[in-house]
């Protein structure tokens, strides 16, 4: 696309937009800038969801005035953070720069937000400086829940690594597990449904397994889990028996697997009612979680802990002009993925420019592919296309679905490349 | 070291991509297709080892993603997401995604 037909688009949009603004600035005085349009955007949270919506306002309106809030000036993806607990990638691999955003006409702030004014359409940043908006898009993934399990608070996190969310929790565990004597037990624990990336802890186990087979032979892998089944169970389990076979025990939770309380200091988890204590070399524990913080503080959350959303826009069925995307929002059959999150961005983004320039609604149309890794060259896949449905998200019966049960290694090789190749353009589509 | 060269080749190959402006009137055609970038690059001719878009113009586009529906054509998971798509919709995320080529 040239220069001169971005001019071309620009001019054709001001010219349909000549209707709607003049109504807009009314309402709206301290945000119409001059020359621009009536659209000034706000994204809090530079992640899979707010990054992609944020680019994607840009593209599909140049006119409209995108700001994206964001505390750190970097971003590592949890999607192949279990490659760098595994010791097999680098966490410069999985670490993202907000260049390329800049460079896409996005305004990045790295600022903490402190409060949402949805009455005055604003947000107050912590060095109390305010930044008006019309719509207001709220991106901020998962916080963990240090009081749903006794003895798992932030300090416990420093003994009992979660590493739920990348960065120095993926290499506390690398680190640990590098450290780790053969023979020692490993514990995963993860947690009840809705979490974020439900494939994640189960990928995690086949290659902290691999990292044992190759260095530490004699060590285990126990996974505590807080469920009676989890994502892609059948594919983990053939993977594990073929790849690693004795080394992973997976306890349901009904059968003695749910974690009640944990003591950091000397890695001891207790189940059964007390019952039984397990003692481990290397904790992972994964805890409960609910929407980022800046959702609670918004009034954005219900009783479930994440927000409520309409179906066609994401829109908060609780604050007006506010978004929620991500894993914050509750997207009815939706998983809490990095993939679930771009797609609900750019249905959010088309949403926003067909509501601010007083156009027909989109019909949405939502994709989920999740990659995980058994092994290096084992790669197995969930997939699923949703719509809208009387109002909520369903999956599209008779679609989707998770990859066949099969002993062709030239398959599982494929779809591991394929998640190679999935990573690389998702992150060149939201950061590039 | 291998992958860990590939990885910083990757990444570099990501600050490359340039921003396209949309046409107004396609916002449909954009929720359909658009979702297909995230495996298969943007329409640049990198496919980072996943056939890239740019292989195809909107007739190829569209026979093939009806060949791996009906399982014609084998796939990984191709069939499994196409399968979620009618006839019209294949027309139209197709013919809006070989538009985006660069």
């Amino acid at each position: 696309m040239t220069v001169r037909d971005a001019n071309t688009a620009l001019t054709r949009r001001h010219f349909l937009l000549a209707g709607s603004a003049a109504g807009a600035l009314a309402s709206l005085p301290p945000i119409v800038r001059a020359g621009g349009s009536a659209g000034r955007v706000i994204v809090i949270g530079g992640g899979f969801g707010g990054a992609t919506c944020a680019r994607y306002l840009r593209r599909l309106d140049p006119a409209l005035s995108i700001t994206l809030v964001e505390r750190d000036p970097q971003f590592i993806t949890c999607p192949f953070s279990n490659l760098v607990v595994a010791g097999r990638a680098d966490l410069a691999a999985i670490t993202h720069s907000y260049a390329g955003l800049r460079a896409a006409g996005v305004e990045v702030i790295h600022a903490n937000v402190k409060s949402i004014d949805a009455e005055a359409h604003r947000i107050a940043l912590e060095d109390g400086s305010k930044l008006p908006y019309d719509r207001l898009v709220v991106s901020p993934g998962v916080s963990l829940r240090y009081d749903a399990t006794p003895g798992y608070d932030e300090a416990a996190a420093h003994l009992m690594p979660h590493a739920w969310k990348a960065g120095t929790q993926t290499l506390l565990l690398r680190d640990q597990l590098q450290a780790m004597a053969d023979g020692g037990v490993v514990v995963i624990a993860p947690p009840a449904n809705p979490f974020r990336c439900p494939p994640g802890p189960y990928e995690r186990a086949s290659l902290i397994a691999g990292y044992l087979k190759r260095h530490k032979p004699r060590s285990k892998i126990l996974i505590l889990d807080a469920k009676d089944k989890f994502s892609k169970q059948g594919l983990f389990q053939d993977g594990w028996d073929t790849l690693y076979p004795g080394m992973i025990e997976w306890v349901a939770g009904s059968t003695g697997g749910l974690v009640e309380r944990v003591d950091a200091a000397t890695r001891t988890l207790v189940t059964e009612s007390g019952f039984t204590e397990h003692t481990a070399a290397v904790v992972n524990f994964i805890p409960r979680q609910h929407a980022g913080a800046i959702a609670h503080r918004a009034d954005l959350v219900d009783d479930s802990g994440w927000c409520p959303v309409a179906a066609h826009n994401f829109a908060s069925t609780r604050v007006p002009d506010v978004h929620v995307i991500g894993d914050a929002a509750n997207a009815g059959a939706m998983p809490k993925s990095g993939f679930a999150a771009n797609s609900q961005a750019k249905v959010c983004a088309a949403a926003i420019v067909s509501e601010l320039s007083g156009r027909t609604p989109v019909e949405p149309s939502f994709v989920n592919t999740c990659y995980s890794l058994v092994a290096e060259d084992y790669g197995i896949s969930v997939a699923a296309v949703y719509r809208a449905m009387d109002g909520k998200i369903a999956a599209i019966k008779g679609a989707g679905g998770v990859s066949p049960k099969t002993d062709d290694a030239a398959f599982r090789a494929s779809e591991a490349a394929y998640a190679r190749g999935w990573y690389a353009s998702m992150a060149s589509d939201i950061w590039g | 070291m291998i992958k860990h060269v590939l990885w910083t080749a990757l990444l570099g190959l990501m600050t490359c991509a340039t921003p396209t402006v949309l046409a107004e009137d396609n916002l449909r055609d954009f929720v359909l297709g658009s979702p297909c970038f995230n495996c298969h690059g943007d329409g640049s001719p990198k496919g980072n080892g996943i056939p890239a878009i740019s292989s195809y113009d909107a007739a190829g586009l569209a026979a093939a993603l009806k060949a791996f529906r009906s399982g014609e054509r084998h796939s990984t998971v191709m069939q499994r997401l196409a399968l979620g798509y009618s006839d019209d919709d294949i027309e139209a995320l197709s013919a809006w995604l070989a538009g985006q080529q660069q």
